[in-house]
């Protein structure tokens, strides 16, 4: 296979603009891929403020919480799960 | 060696995704030159970096990318589809025979085109969204020539090199199409259907055949996991569950040299797919108060729609809920785990890996070395399951064997310079990376006969 031309590397202010550039790009990714939970959650939300029962609002909760962990994992915020959270002071 | 760039293409199920990075970056790696491509363009929507592997056949034209997806999405009920999963061509015995397949009438009500012209116009469709994503990064589009490469699973027969020319020659057609549509071919009404027809008969009578090597999905993956990383033990085996397959592999360092125990390779026919179905089940089970058949087929069908999400949910907090006809559902990993389906295959995937340390380990001894490494890669990796099975050790460890196991995200994607933005998208991009990451030794091929064998193989694929 024949070898890939020479190419200069481009010098530091060129690269970090570059660099800028696509960390801007990939957060765009991630967003994009969060948005559809956080819109999963909003749904969720209407529906818990509408719950006539606790257990409907029970449900609703759940889902509003698994939609809201989803989002944040998607955006690279990784949360314990609540049963590990550390306890509080008394 | 060169001061140039690779670019590796991996052409996904779903997506296609692509990364460049400098060709010499095995030796002296700076994770801020890793480029992975806007291969939807600036303007896309959604995740710019994935491009939907999807071809719709509409009335006059031909539609390819998200635009299928799209169109596709409106004719639900019509009987009409889009081709996707065209990626399983890749490991296919008989690709040329394949490729000849007739479409069904719901994929081309036309009857004018043939898979394979659906897949070489997909093809080139990918190749100038490549060329549009590499003129529009700025670090890249000086380049005037890419040292290409595609990232594959493991072949089903052993006849790597001819199965090999086939897909080179496809790209090569598919460069040559690109030619002669330009950029009709990125142009989201697509491409009349005499059109398309034309540029396809004058792109098959092209003898050009794309330079490109081919790198399998798990030595890309041992690539991105131990680059720029003082790593001296000699064995890394690599657990790749996918949709439709699990692989286990090995490969062995010797020196600077990286290849594969073929010795090691055992594939799986359970996978993510079949784990999906396990959890419908139990799902449907869960809700005796569906009944009737056709009631049960669209709680079914929710289940199998909403997978992804709902297992991404179970494995990270243990347990996940779907509601359908206003009535939660929530299932435990303990439930899965307690599934008799479930437990036949974490049987399977313990005895593969088992297999896998065995050989890994006998290959250490040899180098007087005890460490094994473990990874897992693919869609299930993260996957609590797999994470445990990465880290069991030997069943009979008489030589004292040290499993040690590597991150799914390896560290250099957290480097400053991403800002924290490709480590959640990584998953999805990291074959394409590895691929374009991987020194030439790496690369299946003629140089590399350890890794197109496969007699060793336990199980097959489909």
């Amino acid at each position: 296979m024949p070898r890939a031309k020479k190419v200069k590397q481009p010098s530091a202010a060129p690269k970090r603009a570059a660099q800028a550039r696509l960390a801007d790009a990939l957060a765009g990714a991630a967003w994009a891929e969060a948005d559809a939970a956080l819109a999963e959650a909003l749904t969720e939300f209407n529906t818990l403020s509408a719950a006539k029962t606790a257990a409907a609002r029970k449900d609703a909760m759940f889902l509003l919480g698994q939609a809201l962990q989803r989002a944040a994992r998607k955006r690279g915020l990784g949360q314990a799960p609540a049963k590990r959270a550390p306890r509080r002071r008394k | 060696m060169s001061a140039g760039w690779t670019l590796c293409i991996d052409f996904g199920t779903a997506y296609s995704k692509a990364a460049a990075a400098p060709s010499d970056a095995w030796r002296s790696f700076d994770p801020g030159l890793v480029r992975p491509l806007t291969l939807g363009g600036d303007g896309a929507q959604g995740n710019a970096f994935l491009l939907e592997s999807a071809v719709f056949v509409d009335n006059e034209r031909i539609l390819l990318g998200p635009a299928a997806v799209a169109r596709a999405a409106e004719t639900t009920g019509a009987k009409r589809d889009a081709l996707r999963s065209f990626k399983t061509l890749l490991s296919v015995s008989d690709l040329d025979r394949a490729l000849n397949t007739a479409l069904p009438i719901s994929i081309d009500p036309h009857r004018q085109f043939s898979m394979g012209d659906l897949i070489l116009l997909y093809l080139g469709y990918l190749t100038a969204s490549i060329d549009r994503a590499v003129a529009a990064d700025p670090m890249l589009s000086g380049v005037t020539d890419f040292e290409r490469r595609y990232a594959a699973p493991a072949w089903r027969s052993g006849d790597s090199a001819g199965l090999h020319s086939i897909v080179t020659r496809l790209f090569g057609q598919a460069e040559t199409l690109r030619d002669i549509l330009s950029d009709v071919l990125l142009s989201p009404s697509g491409i009349l259907l005499g059109d398309a027809r034309k540029a396809l008969d004058r792109a098959y009578a092209s003898k050009h055949l794309a330079d490109m090597g081919l790198i399998y999905e798990a030595t890309a993956a041992g690539a991105y996991s131990s680059i720029g990383l003082d790593i001296d033990a000699p064995a890394l085996l690599i657990v790749d569950m996918g949709a439709g397959t699990t692989d286990i592999a090995v490969l062995a360092r010797a020196g600077a040299r990286v290849e594969e125990l073929s010795d090691a390779r055992v594939t799986i026919k359970q996978a993510g797919d079949y784990v999906d179905r396990v959890l419908a089940n139990l799902i449907l089970a869960r809700n005796p108060r569906v009944k009737t058949a056709a009631a049960q087929g669209v709680l079914w069908r929710e289940a199998i729609a909403a997978m992804r999400d709902f297992k991404e949910s179970l494995f990270a907090e243990g347990r996940a809920g779907l509601r359908h006809d206003g009535r939660l559902t929530i299932i435990t990993l303990k439930e899965l785990e307690r599934a008799k389906d479930f437990r036949a295959f974490r049987d399977a995937l313990e005895n593969a890996y088992q297999h896998g340390v065995e050989v890994a380990r006998t290959y250490a001894a040899l180098h007087g070395r005890r460490e094994v490494q473990t990874i897992a890669v693919g869609g299930g990796a993260a996957a609590p399951f797999i994470q445990a099975l990465v880290r069991q050790k030997p069943r009979r460890n008489a030589g004292k064997v040290q499993i040690v196991p590597r991150p799914p995200t390896p560290s250099w994607v957290h480097a400053k310079g991403f800002r924290g933005n490709l480590a959640p998208v990584f998953p999805q991009l990291s074959i394409a990376i590895g691929g374009a990451l991987a020194p030439q030794d790496m690369l299946a091929s003629a140089a590399n006969p350890a890794a197109d064998g496969r007699s060793g193989s336990l199980a097959v694929r489909d």
